[in-house]
């Protein structure tokens, strides 16, 4: 027994101060829980009796069950302009704890000493850290080639967070902290076109043990956590004021709530999706006390978003939360991919999903514990 | 009228008035703040509430939760925006300076509230609650492999912040349960 470590959790624990909950409201939220899922399983029943009349007698869906008011046109399908590849790694689960591994960067393979690594994806390449176990933080750069090392310390490598590499949804910028020099943080921005950095600049308040995160590339803003974003433009670190319209103005992102006014703006990098029978349903507020099913609409179409399972694919929701799948990557303006959540029955299979029309595919099945995906915590 | 059977009802009420309380403290201590805490307890607690007819044997109904508690704190950094206000940090320090001033139950405590999530989470469960590196992978479900990682960083991390008179555990190993 260790008395100082136990000392310290004690007196963090006298601080947490008392908790009085109320038994009754949690008995009537978890009702009101199995209230909502009883009535979706009716009505997603309803629903499917809805759409095999409306095939019958040849009506789209969209004139049935669309929103809004009026007559619903058929949306326009975005053209693609910049399309990128589903990126994974997977690895030995059971291996050696370096985990020798290998990157799938669409249909390329590429070998790595470590497959345990923070990813993220550009319209050219993959860039990675190396962090977790190894706990080197060096930030490498593969576009289906032999690996280049870019970086040398990207701070938040040794936490196993997704965001220690991040890129906009489209485009050939990468972002991450580097922590080389002591005490020191550097916000590092490199363009995957060009091979070079483009910003390496210190950020007042972002010391190495200040540690600031890259959140998410949105058009010439790099955002990271403490609120703040960097211009590239202007070469300026301000408040962070500009995330919501800046998301709205771009073609790949999502705006979650109940309607395109009123939502909650967001590139859709982590963006749950519940299974709900065929349907995958966009789960609002998982940070809240009461995360719950949501709607979804484009940023690009404006128009609500409605994904379906593929046909024939096995899912479960249970009451132990199983079964999800959160948003990863965007593939083109229309096409997002999705991962099978943590001990869900689909655990790594991975989706493709068309926004415009709600089809899903199963682009690469899941083998259980060994992969990651763009965007993802290290597993643990 | 109630989904639930009335004595799911009121076993579930008699779970929550004996054992809320010390979900709670370890609640805060693994998410280090007190209205996600409150947060935390309530979604963990509500979701035993749902999964009640798979958990009537008491001891499990505490395992579920404690197990959703730490998950659930895990899934919540990883989906968090990043537009939350910003978490106090630990100021700079420099543990050579004086060794003997950081060497103290505040400078252990200071930094131990800097961890991630889940490292914080791995010592508290192997050095406060004494469970087994197996036992600690259940409830964080994860690996051994990756509650021994978490261990050895976390330790490495509070050792550099706090100094080598801070009394912490020279070796993963040290005064815990196997």
């Amino acid at each position: 027994m260790n008395q100082t470590l136990r000392d310290a959790f004690a007196r963090q624990m006298d601080d947490a101060g008392r908790l009085d909950v109320d038994a009754q409201a949690l008995i009537d939220r978890g009702e009101t829980r199995l209230r909502h899922r009883r009535l979706a399983a009716v009505l997603g029943a309803a629903a499917a009796v809805v759409l095999v009349i409306a095939a019958i007698v040849g009506v789209t869906d969209s004139h049935l069950l669309g929103r809004g008011d009026g007559p619903v046109d058929r949306p326009p399908v975005p053209t693609p302009n910049s399309t990128r590849q589903i990126v994974y790694s997977d690895y030995d689960a059971h291996g050696p704890d370096d985990r020798p591994g290998t990157i799938h960067f669409g249909d390329r393979v590429v070998a790595i000493s470590s497959g345990f690594i923070h990813m993220d994806v550009t319209d050219d390449a993959v860039v990675y850290a190396t962090g977790g176990y190894l706990d080197d933080g060096r930030v490498w750069f593969t576009d289906g080639g032999r690996p280049e090392q870019i970086g040398s310390n990207a701070c938040a490598a040794p936490h196993g967070y997704g965001d220690t590499v991040v890129t906009g949804n489209a485009g050939a910028l990468v972002a991450w902290f580097d922590c080389t020099r002591e005490h020191v943080a550097e916000l590092v921005v490199y363009d995957t076109g060009s091979g070079r950095e483009v910003v390496r600049r210190q950020v007042a308040g972002c010391g190495s043990s200040n540690q600031c995160n890259p959140g998410a590339i949105i058009g010439d803003r790099v955002y990271f956590d403490r609120g703040l974003s960097f211009d590239l433009a202007t070469g300026r670190v301000a408040a962070d004021r500009s995330y919501a319209q800046d998301i709205r103005n771009n073609p790949r992102g999502l705006v979650i709530g109940d309607s395109w006014q009123t939502g909650r703006p967001t590139d859709a990098i982590g963006q749950p999706f519940w299974v709900d029978g065929s349907r995958l349903v966009p789960v609002d507020k998982l940070w809240a006390s009461e995360p719950v099913p949501a709607a979804a609409f484009d940023t690009l179409t404006q128009r609500p978003v409605r994904l379906h399972l593929p046909r024939g694919y096995q899912a479960d929701h249970d009451e132990l939360g199983r079964g999800d799948f959160w948003l990863f990557e965007w593939l083109d303006d229309d096409t997002v991919a999705l991962v099978g959540w943590d001990d869900a029955p689909g655990y790594g299979d991975i989706l493709t999903c068309r926004l415009s029309n709600g089809r899903c595919e199963l682009a690469v099945p899941g083998h259980g514990p060994g992969r990651v995906v763009a965007n993802s915590d290290l597993p643990g | 009228m109630a989904i639930r059977r009335q004595e799911d009802v009121a076993a579930f009420s008699e779970f929550v008035s004996a054992r809320s309380q010390a979900l709670y403290r370890m609640a805060y201590v693994v998410i280090g703040d007190h209205q996600l805490a409150q947060d935390l307890v309530q979604e963990a607690l509500t979701k035993a509430y749902v999964a009640w007819p798979r958990l009537r044997d008491r001891t499990k109904v505490e395992g579920y939760v404690r197990r959703t508690i730490v998950t659930t704190a895990i899934s919540w950094r990883r989906r968090r925006s990043f537009h939350e206000p910003p978490v106090e940090h630990v100021p700079d320090t420099n543990a050579s300076d004086d060794p003997a001033a950081v060497a103290t139950d505040d400078a252990v405590w200071a930094h131990l509230r800097g961890l991630p999530v889940r490292q914080r989470a791995a010592l508290f469960l192997r050095y406060h609650e004494d469970l087994s590196e197996v036992q600690t992978a259940l409830l964080m479900g994860c690996s051994v492999g990756t509650v021994k990682r978490q261990v050895f960083i976390a330790l490495g991390k509070l050792r550099d912040g706090a100094g080598p008179h801070a009394g912490l555990p020279t070796d993963e190993g040290e005064g815990v349960a196997r």
